[in-house]
């Protein structure tokens, strides 16, 4: 029998029994629609963060102590210090170095009159406020050279910051208090998306130097971000960066940095995994609605199959081959599961795209609708597999049959 | 060499414990050509016997030959493609797919074939054209008469142009008079077409229009003669 003519008894024989054909493949439907949407919901998500971080620009890297991301211990780790900035600033030792930015990235209480709120608080300079972050300020004026050179205890405030201490009063003049500490508010943020993946609206900036000086204690920074004159200049920045600190921290040849590099590649790259990893486990759960789905085919082919004995065995008796009648169901279930695929495909594009409308009125303006075109081969694909697995029993049954047996069944 | 030689055929059951002998040690032969009819009482074995003589099942003891070979050395593919293109196959109960129409049910066999598919438009049109329905030929089958739908079937067994027309209790749903079209078919196709059918009733009057009577009582054979005074039936049905 010719792939042509089995395709179209398969297909005559589902239009026989719509109804039940459409119950059928329903939960295949879903299933798929969930996979579709969940990938294209990842895949938003994805292209939001990613978004906000390329914000900082291909050019910038970020140094931080310790020996990778995943080193907890390094947050207490004291091996940036000021000689080091000075070394990376010597134009000898990082040619390609257009800016250089220490910071520090610490959370305390905050505190104006009665209101208390804990935030997060940057110690940073000029360059990096106006250039790295390119932030704007709305009301008063940012900290400048001389703020950094005196240590002077003044900060700029995130908008929600200022909401939360001050409400709709004036801010710009007013003391906060930071650990035992005054500080004059100099300006007010702009609101804004987060950039960098910080939330630059629940932020207190400062000078790093009265950071350090008040704050932590210390001279040490847990970041420098540096900025390549080029982006082609990245790599060569990263090298010579290293070299610098290396022997400007007297590491020995053999042994491992006390300091890492992180390049724009390298966040992407992490928050690509962070998000593969989430949308993958999520899939996995939504799959097994699959195998659900295709368990609920099995079953109403066994009946089709018992229902249609006559019919199978007629067939046989015309001149059918086992094979034949094999294909024919087989056929049918996969189709079935494959038009299934299909329409959860529609069903799930049309349901993501109004979840990322939605997303993009309420959560973030940016939220912007992607169709998962590896979702949707995964979704068909693994359909017509469901199909071909659970109609393999049924239509194996089908094949068995004895004409006889199945002539004289009434 | 006779396209049917059956030699001490016999089929029994099996059901759990019990076992129930159906024929008990047949022995015929029918040449090319013939019209014969296979009669009995109910449960005389002789839908069995067309069931083995068809290759839908399998004897238990005994010979059968058909155009020489056995049931057994054909593998299931080759039995499939006998069914298909060397016997045709009429029912009481017309086995016809009710929701497809004359064309398609009479097709069907065509489906499993090695026959090319630009023929099969042809050869549907012709053999409905012999059994007279060309009418209907886009009609679904649930909507014909009994008669019409036995005639489908006939057409279906024809369209393969197989050598054998098994035709089993062929008259068995249908009045008399639309009986005798079925009838009256049959011997037009093996007068002018040279089909050999084999007839299974329990009616005398319908295995008189046969050439030959085998007479089954109780699984084996109590008579085997020429029918001496042949029925022919004459609807009017057929130019």
């Amino acid at each position: 029998m010719k792939i042509t003519h089995v395709i179209l008894t398969a297909l005559r024989a589902l239009r026989l029994q719509r109804t039940r054909s459409a119950l059928t493949v329903l939960g295949i439907v879903i299933g798929v629609m969930a996979i579709i949407l969940i990938m294209s919901l990842g895949q938003g998500a994805q292209q939001l963060i990613l978004d906000q971080v390329s914000g900082l620009g291909a050019e910038t890297i970020t140094l931080r102590p310790g020996n990778g991301a995943t080193d907890f211990s390094a947050i207490f780790a004291q091996s940036l210090t000021r000689a080091d900035v000075a070394a990376l600033e010597r134009k000898q030792n990082v040619p390609n170095l257009a800016l250089i930015a220490p910071s520090l990235v610490m959370t305390d209480q905050v505190s104006y009159r009665d209101e208390v709120i804990r935030t997060m608080l940057w110690g940073g300079s000029v360059e990096f406020l106006a250039e790295i972050l390119d932030l704007k300020i709305t009301a008063g004026e940012f900290f400048t050279d001389i703020d950094i050179d005196g240590m002077a205890r003044v900060v700029v405030i995130g908008a929600q910051v200022k909401e939360d201490l001050f409400g709709s009063e004036q801010a710009i003049g007013e003391h906060i208090q930071i650990k035992d500490q005054r500080f004059r508010v100099l300006g007010v943020l702009a609101r804004r998306p987060n950039v960098g993946g910080f939330n630059i609206n629940d932020l207190v900036l400062m000078p790093y130097t009265s950071a350090q000086t008040y704050i932590t204690g210390s001279d040490y920074y847990n970041e420098i971000m540096m900025r390549a004159d080029s982006v082609e200049a990245v790599p060569k920045l990263v090298y010579d960066v290293t070299r610098t600190l290396r022997e400007s921290h007297d590491i020995r040849f053999g042994d491992d940095d006390d300091f890492y590099i992180q390049t724009q590649d390298d966040v992407i790259e992490n928050i690509e995994t962070i998000v593969n990893v989430f949308t993958a486990f999520l899939v996995a759960v939504v799959a097994i609605s699959l195998v659900v789905g295709g368990v609920g085919i099995m079953n109403i082919m066994l009946v089709s199959v018992s229902e249609r004995t006559k019919e199978i065995g007629l067939r046989k008796a015309l001149g059918a081959r086992r094979r034949d009648i094999l294909r024919q169901f087989l056929t049918e279930a996969t189709i079935l599961t494959g038009l299934g695929g299909v329409v959860g495909i529609l069903a799930g594009t049309a349901l993501s795209f109004i979840a990322a409308l939605i997303l993009a009125e309420t959560v973030a303006t940016e939220w912007a609708f992607s169709f998962p075109v590896l979702g949707a081969v995964l979704g068909v694909g693994v359909s017509v597999v469901v199909g071909l697995i659970f109609g393999l029993y049924p239509a194996y049954k089908a094949s068995r049959k004895s004409p006889i047996e199945a002539l004289r069944y009434e | 060499m006779s396209l049917f030689a059956v030699h001490n055929l016999e089929k029994t059951f099996f059901d759990g414990e019990v076992e129930t002998a159906v024929l008990k040690g047949l022995t015929f032969s029918i040449d090319a050509g013939e019209f014969v009819s296979i009669m009995g009482p109910s449960g005389s074995g002789k839908s069995t016997l067309l069931h083995i003589l068809g290759f839908l099942s399998d004897h238990t003891r005994g010979e059968y030959y058909f155009n020489g070979k056995s049931f057994e050395e054909h593998t299931d593919d080759e039995i499939a493609e006998i069914r298909n293109s060397e016997m045709g196959f009429v029912f009481q109960s017309f086995n016809l797919l009710a929701r497809q129409t004359v064309f398609e049910n009479v097709q069907l066999p065509l489906l499993y074939s090695r026959r090319p598919a630009h023929e099969w438009k042809a050869r549907v049109e012709a053999v409905v054209d012999i059994v007279g329905l060309t009418h209907r030929l886009t009609y679904e089958t649930g909507k014909l008469s009994g008669g019409e739908k036995q005639r489908t079937a006939i057409a279906r067994a024809l369209v393969n142009e197989p050598q054998v027309i098994f035709a089993d209790e062929p008259t068995g749903n249908l009045d008399s008079k639309t009986g005798q079209i079925v009838m009256e078919t049959l011997q037009h196709l093996h007068r002018e077409y040279g089909h050999t059918i084999i007839l299974i009733t329990h009616e005398t009057f319908t295995a008189e229009h046969a050439d030959r009577m085998i007479y089954l009582v109780d699984g084996r054979i109590e008579r085997d003669s020429p029918v001496k005074k042949k029925r022919v039936a004459q609807a009017g049905f057929l130019k």
